[in-house]
């Protein structure tokens, strides 16, 4: 079992790794959720892939994590 | 419309921003993943701002940050991190970088940062207030007069000298004169730093921001 610094330096890192992640899929989501009909359905599945992929990313860190 | 490029070496988010920042209507015109390929991308595009992340895999982004306004004096420099290290904000002010930006934020705090430093105001982290405020900096004598710590909040703000001066009714050139005195007498290198350092001792703050728990 790792003892306290170990396990807080572990943490740290992964809160800031999750970090670059949670911007793109926020972003992409906001720009879909915002959107007024001015996005092509070629941008739309292109945004919603860009939030599946970050949400993915972000999966596979916590796993990596556990 | 403003000319960007993005420096950050994690890939999905290099690409996603260059998307992104240009839906707000910025003018992304290149995105690079380290120092030298960020160098040789500004040499060429000739950005008015760039947004550059601190940590790159050949070197700091904040040593880029000199070497860029070596070069470049005026190009706009905001700092984009996750690092809420107070010891890397000074590092990164006295760089002379223009703003300094949390990765913790949303992608509109983001932009509306970039639009304030592409104004030609500057921006520091709300976050950041707390982090710089400490017991040894609060216990500091205030040093700043009443229009000085007026004039270092709106600017805190993001408002540029000609909108403060609009704002306080008088001259640019006043205003102006008053930030080189509170550079002078914060001992500050620039006046982002000179902002860094009021809050740091207490001498403005700034409003919560929705959200910020």
């Amino acid at each position: 079992m790792p003892d306290a610094p170990d396990a807080d330096a572990r943490l740290a890192k992964l809160v800031h790794d999750l970090r670059s992640p949670l911007t793109v899929a926020e972003g992409f989501a906001q720009l879909l959720a915002r959107d007024e009909g001015t996005l092509t359905a070629e941008q739309r599945t292109e945004f919603a892939s860009r939030v599946a992929s970050a949400m993915a990313d972000m999966r596979a860190l916590l796993d990596a994590a556990r | 419309m403003t000319k960007l490029v993005v420096i950050d070496d994690h890939e999905a988010l290099r690409s996603g921003l260059e998307v992104l920042l240009s839906q707000a209507g910025l003018d992304v015109v290149g995105a690079a993943g380290n120092v030298a390929a960020g160098l040789d991308l500004i040499d060429h595009a000739e950005p008015d701002l760039a947004l550059v992340d601190i940590r790159l895999p050949d070197g700091s982004g904040i040593d880029l940050t000199r070497q860029l306004l070596q070069r470049h004096p005026g190009l706009a420099v905001v700092l984009y991190t996750g690092d809420a290290d107070a010891e890397l904000l000074y590092e990164g002010l006295d760089s002379g970088a223009r703003g300094y930006v949390l990765k913790a934020g949303s992608m509109d705090e983001l932009l509306s940062a970039i639009k304030q430093v592409a104004d030609g105001g500057s921006y520091v982290d709300p976050r950041l207030d707390r982090i710089l405020l400490s017991p040894r900096a609060t216990s500091h004598v205030p040093q700043l007069s009443p229009r000085e710590r007026e004039i270092m909040h709106l600017m805190a703000e993001g408002h540029t000298a000609e909108q403060i001066g609009e704002k306080i009714t008088v001259s640019v050139e006043t205003v102006r004169t008053h930030v080189r005195n509170v550079i002078r007498k914060l001992q500050a290198r620039n006046r982002v730093h000179a902002i860094a350092i009021a809050l740091e001792r207490g001498e403005i703050q700034l409003e919560a921001q929705p959200g910020d728990a």
